[in-house]
């Protein structure tokens, strides 16, 4: 008789019971804050709905079209790829980079590595409040420190269109390196010591152990990273809310945001449902595509 | 591992969980909006949503413990809601049938609250003739057609706040009397001075708040941001372009802060940093300034063309048509706007009371000559801005004209207001 589990119970139902008591808190957790609230948003994206008087009225796909047509979503959709193109490659570099220094051995190499992972673990709301002080047109010590160096009409950062999503992008990016470091030192001292001894036995030189070794053993790693680091900046949100509230003149309006703008100041529940769902299918297309694509890579 | 004795533990510490869980510690008891029963003799406990600054909650909480000590067999609960996300909080929780029972609500929200089914009428519990001592424009705010959502707690108005040393460095006299406010092209005169001799970087901090606001010269030209009659923009109005020119020549002329209208343009930053010369502010900003640079700061009336203009508004209570005790909620409501503490409220906050009764008596201390003036641009509030509250989709371009007004800086006046006009359209004729 299989251990574990009442002779009754088992009697009874012909199942081992204990398993699913014990993965049951979780589950329960994962339908109440996930699976419900997508399947509610799916249906209140059919809906137009008020939050004041609690209604929905069923308005079939018009929500989804007047997305679609809106020049507000189309923005949003272009500025947030605009910002992982900027975000993701440069995070993932620096990372990668970082990661590769701090896999040898350097004095206090345990605190530079801190150091490195604290923005990590600092509240995104705090670093962008501090960032948007750091560039305060007039008053900000960027802008003041240029200035004193003798540079002239310099713009107002966050104010100027060319430049605000430059700089979401960068306190982005200045925040996510330490976790790019974090995954990739974990997936170099997954590479194997005895590889590259005998790559150094053959001749090679440090940059063709990079290209021929460290980076294709690295593979799987980089693909983790690529597609956390997509998924996460197609969710972008915290930074703009703070720094812009996706201004000046829409420059810096994300999905998320526009999700947020739609839902609580234009009053549009159903609408904001609906590019919830459209991000959705966005982030669930690109990463299906990127791991198809290192999949391919692989194979050959 | 895992016998009989162990699973029985498990579901018996479930089904207490869900037990607990079942169980409510307050028994609660229909009471429809405006019903006529009396309450019982038990305590009874309302929720009051507030939100402001440090020294107006030290207020605030003030005439509520009074009210509690006069109304012994109610509680008034005082919750402070911080003010960034206040309105997302609110709507949230009027969703979820969690709001408080009265709340602090800036005007336009009390309306949008009443529009939307989620405030209470309060004619059914207010005494006949109780509104006659309030100022009737303000009534407009939450008063919709012969309904009242909101009593005004308080009304702000809108002036220009100089700074004194740089208007003096300049040789530049403000004006005091709303016949004598500069007009438009004299106050760019007047900013050619204070950037040239009286050290401001910017001479004016433009309105960083509602759009209305921000376009006030729009209500002196007999434009207008949305026609009331056809409900469609008025922006492309001869009327209104001459305005926009305005603005536009303000910002080509360098008078304004290439960065005004963004999210990070901190006004009253600026100008007690001494970067601005003077602001669009309103007796809202006295206290703060007094506070940073005392003594230092004088208002003006807000440039005229032909007249001056002002924005008038400010703050109201509301009850919330879920509110459990709307009479006892009604109560707090008329304890805290009638005179007595209307008048502490005022005294306290640098506002003008709503009470007719009550114009011109209050003692500002410190703050009573520049209040005198305040008092007088008053009667120049537009209620065309009033008015245009009321029109559908108002709170849709609101939102989107703050968004937008900073494209105005980028491109001609009349492109502008002929592509903002289509979002405003799409937004009062869905």
């Amino acid at each position: 008789m299989p251990k574990g589990g009442s002779p009754l119970f088992r009697r009874l139902t012909g199942v081992r019971w204990a398993p699913y008591l014990f993965i049951f808190p979780n589950a329960l957790l994962l339908l109440v804050f996930v699976i419900y609230p997508i399947f509610r948003v799916g249906l209140l994206s059919f809906q137009k709905y008020s939050i004041l008087k609690n209604e929905g009225i069923w308005v079939g796909l018009r929500n989804y079209e007047a997305i679609l047509t809106d020049q507000v979503f189309i923005k949003s959709l272009t500025n947030t790829v605009y910002y992982t193109f900027g975000r993701v490659p440069l995070v993932m570099l620096a990372g990668l980079v970082v990661a590769l220094l701090l896999n040898q051995w350097v004095p206090m190499r345990g605190f530079i590595r801190s150091v490195y992972f604290f923005p990590t673990v600092t509240s995104m709301v705090v670093i962008s409040l501090v960032f948007r002080f750091l560039f305060a047109p007039d008053l900000g010590i960027v802008s003041t420190t240029l200035t004193a160096l003798g540079f002239q009409n310099l713009p107002t950062w966050l104010g100027d269109p060319h430049w605000a999503m430059r700089i979401v992008i960068l306190v982005s990016a200045w925040k996510g390196i330490g976790y790019c470091m974090v995954l990739f030192l974990a997936g170099l001292q997954g590479i194997p010591a005895y590889v590259y001894e005998a790559a150094r036995i053959d001749g090679a030189s440090n940059r063709q152990m990079l290209r021929l070794i460290t980076l294709p053993l690295l593979r799987p790693t980089t693909l983790f990273v690529l597609i956390i680091s997509v998924i996460d900046a197609f969710k972008v949100f915290d930074q703009v809310y703070v720094m812009t509230q996706g201004g000046p003149g829409y420059a810096t309006m994300t999905i998320v945001q526009y999700v947020y703008r739609a839902a609580f100041q234009m009053f549009e529940m159903g609408q904001a449902s609906a590019a919830a769902l459209v991000l959705f299918a966005i982030i669930l297309i690109l990463t299906l595509l990127q791991y198809r694509g290192f999949k391919v890579g692989e194979d050959m | 591992m895992f016998n009989k004795r162990w699973i029985v533990g498990v579901l018996c510490a479930i089904a207490v969980l869900a037990l607990t869980a079942c169980t409510t510690t307050k028994k609660t008891t229909d009471n429809p909006a405006g019903a006529t029963t009396t309450p019982t003799e038990s305590e009874v406990t309302i929720r009051y949503g507030w939100f402001g600054n440090p020294a107006q909650e030290e207020t605030a909480k003030g005439m509520v413990d009074a009210f509690m000590k006069l109304n012994p067999k109610i509680k008034v609960e005082f919750e402070n809601i911080p003010n960034q996300g206040y309105w997302e909080k609110l709507m949230t929780a009027v969703n979820s049938k969690t709001a408080p029972d009265v709340l602090r609500l800036t005007s336009y929200w009390g309306y949008l609250l009443g529009a939307e089914g989620a405030a209470l009428d309060l004619k059914p519990l207010m005494p006949a003739g109780y509104l006659d001592d309030f100022d009737p424009a303000l009534l407009t705010y939450a008063a919709p057609k012969g309904r009242v959502y909101g009593i005004p707690q308080s009304n702000n108005v809108q002036v220009i706040v100089y700074n004194k040393d740089i208007f003096a460095k300049a040789g530049v006299t403000a004006p005091t009397t709303p016949e004598t406010a500069w007009t438009w092209d004299e106050m760019m005169n007047v900013c050619k001075k204070l950037q040239a001799t009286g050290g401001a970087k910017y001479c004016y901090g433009i309105y960083n708040g509602a759009p209305q606001g921000r376009l006030i010269n729009l209500y002196q030209t007999g434009g207008s941001i949305v026609d009331i009659q056809k409900k469609t923009s008025n922006l492309t109005s001869p009327q209104s372009l001459q305005a926009l020119e305005i603005i536009k020549a303000l910002y080509d002329g360098k008078y304004i802060a290439p960065n005004s209208w963004t999210t990070d343009y901190n006004l009253q930053k600026e100008f007690t940093a001494g970067t601005v010369a003077m602001f669009h502010g309103g007796n809202f900003s006295l206290a703060p300034l007094e506070a940073a640079m005392p003594g230092k700061y004088g208002v003006t009336f807000i440039p005229r063309n032909p007249k001056t203009v002002s924005m008038v508004g400010g703050e109201v209570y509301s009850i919330t048509k879920d509110s459990k005790h709307p009479k006892e909620a009604w109560k707090l409501v008329e304890f805290m706007s009638n005179a007595e503490n209307m008048t502490k409220w005022s005294q306290a906050t640098v506002a003008i009371p709503p009470r007719k009764s009550l114009m011109g008596k209050v003692d500002y201390g410190i703050y009573t000559p520049h209040m005198s003036l305040i008092a007088v641009a008053a009667q120049y509030g537009s209620t065309l801005i009033l008015d245009e509250f009321q029109v559908p989709g108002w709170s849709k371009v609101d939102t989107m004209l703050r968004e937008r007004t900073v494209q105005l800086f980028t491109m001609p006046a009349k492109q502008w207001a002929e592509q903002v006009s289509v979002d405003i359209n799409k937004a009062t004729q869905p």
